[in-house]
């Protein structure tokens, strides 16, 4: 028997990416998972992907920063699975990167409504069932960005730290409730992202080479197992990929 | 309420104009990506355009009979993998049994038993497959309350049913559901056209026999097509699958039974 079996992931912004390997990993360890993200497509490939694999997984879309878009995507996930075990707050987006002065208006609070009201709408909806049932895992995650600022990515920060006081609140008011709250910055991986990243030239993380970018079964293989009871001791923390103490932990 | 289905892929036939019409409206509303399918490009190609402009999602207009072998590849072809498919097309005519000869029955049978049941089995394992799939049948209130003169509709529509109620409930395991909406008196066309028959028949005014009939439904009035499709994007939300193998009347309360 596996560590998640029968509990029931939804994995935010999983179309690609970290957020695809998350629910692979999941899914690899018994978890029925919701992959969602705008692009409904690449949902159902990832999801099939699994299915193929002999797992679980179901596609459904979802843009989390609309509030009736996100109840919709857990109603279906409700329908499908049943009430929802394991939240992965993953959906973000780097754009725009440019000087704050600078910066379209709507793409900047878009960012923000994506990155921060994305995590915040789809937690703020799953915890009343996770409660009732005694508690849930909820995974945000952040990055190295919500602890410092970096060059052009005023909106892509101020999101990230945010997100990180979101992981504080939630545990301070629902931890003792049995939700398990973490942030986990995944570190700098080779997804599309970073290919945006590398595309804007400003700031030194656009400088790195692709070569030296992780593949996105790291980070994804830390968050499975944050789900699991291992990391009870951790709720409530920002954690981070360069955290060796915790990598030797998860076995990487 | 969101639907969810954001980014579905639809297959609407007969639409149009009307019903068909109404359910891609609301369809679109929600996000979900047409193929649209009427045998009159001009009308058509109009709507594909409305609808783009209204809704701002991806709309593909394929003029074809689609109660034919060609029109069915040709629509499918367009859309291959529908995750919601409305099955409609226009009414066979009123008249008299005595009068209707083996082809008018084969015509009748083609446009509203055989056709959707081709359309559901070329798209329903593609839905089972998926884990999502939404099967929405546009058929008359004439199957729960015949109406004499569509004898050639209240059989054909009948045939469907009975179909549709068997392997209704062998796809909801898998997230498939197959159901039918029964609607009465619509403001449409095709309501205009009978009555327009109808008024030359009696001598009276089109506006004399439109309003009689009006009057003789429960709601005094004809049905929307808005609301029509609003019925139809439900059965098609996510919110709808444990809703399977039924018929659902939009008709005013002009049906008097209970169930």
């Amino acid at each position: 028997m596996s560590e998640l079996d029968g509990k029931v992931a939804v994995v935010t912004g999983g179309g690609r990416g970290i957020g695809a390997a998350i629910a692979e990993a999941l899914a690899a360890k018994g978890a029925r998972v919701v992959v969602t993200a705008r692009s409904l497509g690449a949902c159902e490939d990832v999801a099939a992907g699994i299915r193929d694999a002999g797992g679980k997984a179901e596609a459904l879309a979802c843009d989390v920063s609309r509030p009736a878009a996100v109840e919709a995507m857990l109603a279906g996930t409700r329908a499908a699975f049943g009430p929802v075990d394991i939240l992965v707050n993953n959906a973000g987006v780097i754009q725009p990167i440019g000087l704050l002065a600078e910066c379209d208006a709507e793409a900047w609070l878009d960012n923000v409504r994506i990155n921060l009201g994305g995590a915040f709408l789809a937690a703020r909806a799953v915890i009343p069932a996770m409660v009732e049932r005694g508690g849930g895992t909820i995974v945000n995650i952040s990055s190295g960005a919500a602890h410092r600022p970096l060059e052009g990515w005023s909106a892509y920060c101020a999101g990230k730290a945010g997100l990180a006081m979101l992981t504080g609140s939630l545990h301070l008011e629902y931890g003792r409730q049995g939700i398990r709250v973490f942030g986990f910055g995944p570190g700098t991986v080779d997804t599309e992202m970073q290919v945006q990243i590398r595309a804007s030239g400003i700031n030194q993380i656009s400088k790195l080479p692709r070569e030296s970018l992780a593949k996105v079964e790291r980070p994804a293989a830390v968050v499975a197992w944050l789900c699991g009871k291992a990391a009870d001791d951790l709720a409530g923390q920002e954690l981070s990929i360069r955290d060796e103490e915790l990598l030797k932990r998860v076995g990487l | 309420m969101d639907m969810g289905i954001r980014g579905r892929k639809a297959l609407v036939c007969a639409a149009s104009k009307g019903l068909g019409k109404g359910c891609a409206m609301a369809l679109a509303g929600e996000g979900a990506e047409l193929t649209i399918v009427a045998r009159t490009a001009g009308t058509l190609e109009a709507t594909a355009q409305e609808l783009r402009e209204a809704y701002g999602v991806p709309v593909t207009a394929v003029a074809c009979d689609i109660t034919t072998a060609e029109g069915r590849a040709r629509a499918l072809a367009a859309c291959p993998e529908p995750d919601i498919l409305v099955n409609n097309a226009g009414g066979p005519p009123p008249g008299d049994f005595r009068n209707w000869t083996r082809d008018d029955w084969i015509a009748a049978l083609d446009a509203n038993m055989l056709t959707p049941i081709e359309l559901i089995k070329a798209t329903v394992d593609g839905m089972i497959g998926r884990r999502f799939g939404r099967i929405v049948n546009i058929t008359s209130s004439a199957v729960k309350a015949p109406i004499d003169i569509l004898g050639l509709s209240n059989g054909a529509r009948a045939g469907l049913t009975g179909f549709v109620a068997g392997i209704a409930r062998k796809t909801v395991e898998h997230n498939v559901t197959i159901n039918n909406l029964l609607p009465g008196p619509f403001d449409t066309d095709r309501l205009r056209g009978t009555a327009e028959a109808a008024a030359a028949k009696a001598g009276k005014s089109v506006e004399a026999v439109l309003d009689e009939r009006r009057l003789s439904n429960p709601a005094k009035r004809f049905g929307t097509i808005e609301e029509f499709g609003a019925a139809c994007a439900f059965l098609a939300s996510v919110h709808a699958g444990y809703i399977t193998g039924q018929n659902l009347l939009l008709d005013g309360g002009g049906y008097p039974g209970t169930l």
